[in-house]
């Protein structure tokens, strides 16, 4: 990178975090320190909980989708409006009126402490070690190909929003959002028009598109059911309604953000917008992947967009195997390029035969680029067994670094580490309230200070900051527990969403009831995965109607051994 | 388990909402109409 680069990145940085510590001084008590004292409106709900559900491989790995895979990924988020109108009728209300500092606490009120300590258990295991991995995926890409040292990436990663957010707490955290939002949004749509003013001048935006839906880059909509296909639209509005509903509803680290509202009304507007904004904001992500994939259609583009795992492979003895993959992708490239200038022309000139050869040309062109990439991926794998092969995460970061201007390139690596900042210190804030409040406030010291409470509150934010820290070092040594970590998270979601469906919904369940029925539901969720039934998103759909089905057989034996 | 009363049930709403239910309208409306964009969008490049 450039000293203009190094200087905008820094620039960035340093006035996020100085902005978030000068918005968090003055005194403070726990009440501002963990919701902000309820005090701020809409829009910054809005763009807090957008801020924290986007992170870093949002920005990173959702254009690679894109280029790779077309828009087909926007369908996952189909049930997040849907989920924000059922958060916005029961969950806010409930929350705000009870005056609860986490979501957790209900469950007490609602059940008993059993209830409420597993689901801490579950809250706490799942993401503190998914916040190490947030922390982790991005460092080691940024590493990869900045040729960063890891730890250092990791330890700057972690520990810059530990600065605001031990100072400031929540204010701090959604002042910064504010800011985060603004940034990533106005570099993602200059990186949007750069991408089309770097295609060749007779090609503009709609030729793009044009070109993009040719090369089946445009599958917004995929209408067939099947349980096995991650991305369609019954998946994404059903298993994602429940998904966004588990996140959203009992995920401390966004109730955390809408609890900071001022009132009812103004939690509830923010979760509406984020319901209109979240699909289009996430449309346009895939789109600039789309339009990076159209840039390559008329540009050469490497084979595997990883550049040090492939310079590894050219160093050993797989040199030769690699070489040769590498001359069958040029050719490749350059049938390609004559089909897509073919198909340009074609459609210019209305011939309908034309555009179809040419479209299957540049279809054949693909499925032999995409087969020549798995062959390099086995290649990678054979010389480096612990390689990063999914290559669609550096898609995306190597186009900026070779093709977009000096300064924009400090601005979308600032973006990267705006989005992580984002979502890291919502997961700090959260780790450190449910400690707090429904662990340490719960059952060590219930009658302390508010001054007491604020200094644990800040003393566990540091604590889960080295644990996260701490998490991501280990994490390259873990390998396929990456992979394991995230599907924890399904296994868990459905579950406890389960669980507050039934607090909020089936009034005559008790707590016996609902622990032993969510405690079954989990081993079922578990075999589902474990037998590999469905695809994942499902999981948090059947997760959550078996604690609602076991909680009510449950409950009608504890009827039953009642009146006996 | 007691739940205290409601505040204002209008408070927050923009100016030309006159409800709750309006508004949910309103953004599962929008859903729809993206998703037919989208459709639309799809077959006219496709």
């Amino acid at each position: 990178m450039s000293l203009i680069d190094w200087t905008v990145l820094v620039g960035t940085l340093a006035f996020i975090v100085i902005y978030g510590v000068y918005r968090s001084r003055g005194k403070q008590n726990m009440d501002d320190y963990l919701i902000a004292g309820q005090s701020l409106p809409w829009y910054h709900v809005c763009f807090s909980v957008m801020a924290t559900q986007a992170s870093a491989i949002t920005f990173l790995s959702a254009p690679g989708q894109g280029f790779a895979d077309g828009m087909r990924f926007v369908q996952f988020y189909f049930g997040l409006p849907l989920a924000m109108v059922v958060l916005s009728i029961t969950f806010v209300p409930i929350f705000h009126r009870l005056k609860v500092f986490t979501a957790y606490e209900y469950l007490e009120t609602r059940f008993d402490a059993r209830v409420r300590m597993f689901t801490v258990a579950l809250f706490l295991l799942s993401r503190g070690l998914s916040t190490g991995l947030s922390i982790y995926a991005p460092s080691i890409i940024l590493a990869t190909i900045l040729g960063w040292d890891l730890t250092w990436t990791n330890i700057l990663m972690g520990s810059l929003v530990l600065i605001y957010t031990v100072s400031g707490g929540t204010k701090a955290i959604s002042h910064t959002h504010l800011q985060q939002m603004i940034i990533v949004t106005v570099a993602m749509c200059v990186a949007g028009y750069m991408v089309v003013h770097l295609l060749p001048a007779d090609v503009g935006f709609v030729d793009a598109l044009k070109i993009a839906g040719k090369a089946g880059r445009l599958n917004t909509i995929d209408f067939h059911f099947d349980p096995n296909s991650r991305y369609n639209i019954w998946s994404g509005l059903i298993g994602g309604f429940f998904l966004q509903l588990s996140y959203f509803g009992t995920d401390q680290s966004q109730v955390g953000r809408y609890l900071t509202g001022e009132s009812i009304g103004q939690s509830r507007l923010g979760l509406m917008m984020n319901g209109l904004l979240k699909i289009p904001m996430q449309f346009l992500i895939l789109l600039v992947g789309v339009l990076v994939f159209v840039y390559y259609q008329y540009n050469p583009s490497p084979l595997f967009f990883n550049k040090v795992e492939t310079d590894k492979l050219k160093n050993s003895e797989y040199a030769a195997d690699y070489q040769s993959l590498e001359q069958k992708h040029i050719a490749s490239v350059q049938n390609q390029q004559v089909a897509v200038n073919g198909l340009a022309k074609a459609m210019d000139e209305g011939h309908e035969e034309e555009v179809k050869r040419w479209q299957a040309s540049l279809k054949e062109s693909d499925e032999t680029q995409k087969s020549l990439k798995k062959d390099a991926v086995a290649l990678i794998k054979k010389n480096n067994p612990t390689a990063d092969t999914s290559d669609v995460n550096y898609v995306f970061l190597r186009f900026v670094l070779d093709r977009l201007p000096i300064g924009l390139i400090g601005l979308l690596i600032a973006v990267i580490f705006s989005a992580s900042m984002g979502s890291i210190a919502a997961a700090y804030n959260s780790l450190a309230s449910t400690t707090v409040v429904d662990i340490y406030k719960r059952m060590v010291r219930k009658d302390a200070s508010e001054s007491h409470y604020l200094m644990a509150s800040r003393l566990s934010t540091i604590g889960w900051g080295i644990f996260c820290i701490i998490v991501a070092q280990y994490a390259s040594k873990l390998g396929s527990m990456i992979e394991a970590v995230n599907i924890l998270g399904s296994l868990f979601y459905g579950v406890i969403l389960g669980i507050f469906l039934v607090a909020f919904y089936f009034k005559s369940i008790g707590g016996k009831a609902t622990f032993w029925g969510s405690v079954v539901a989990e081993i079922g969720v578990v075999l589902c995965w474990w037998f590999d039934l469905t695809a994942f998103l499902w999981l948090n759909v059947i997760g959550c109607l078996l604690v609602i089905g076991f909680a009510r057989i449950a409950q009608s034996f504890v009827n039953r051994s009642s009146a006996a | 388990m007691s739940v205290p009363e409601p505040e204002n049930e209008q408070e927050g709403l923009p100016p030309f909402i006159k409800t709750w239910p309006q508004m949910y309208a309103i953004v599962i409306g929008t859903l729809f109409v993206l998703m037919l964009l989208f459709y639309a969008m799809m077959r006219y490049f496709a």
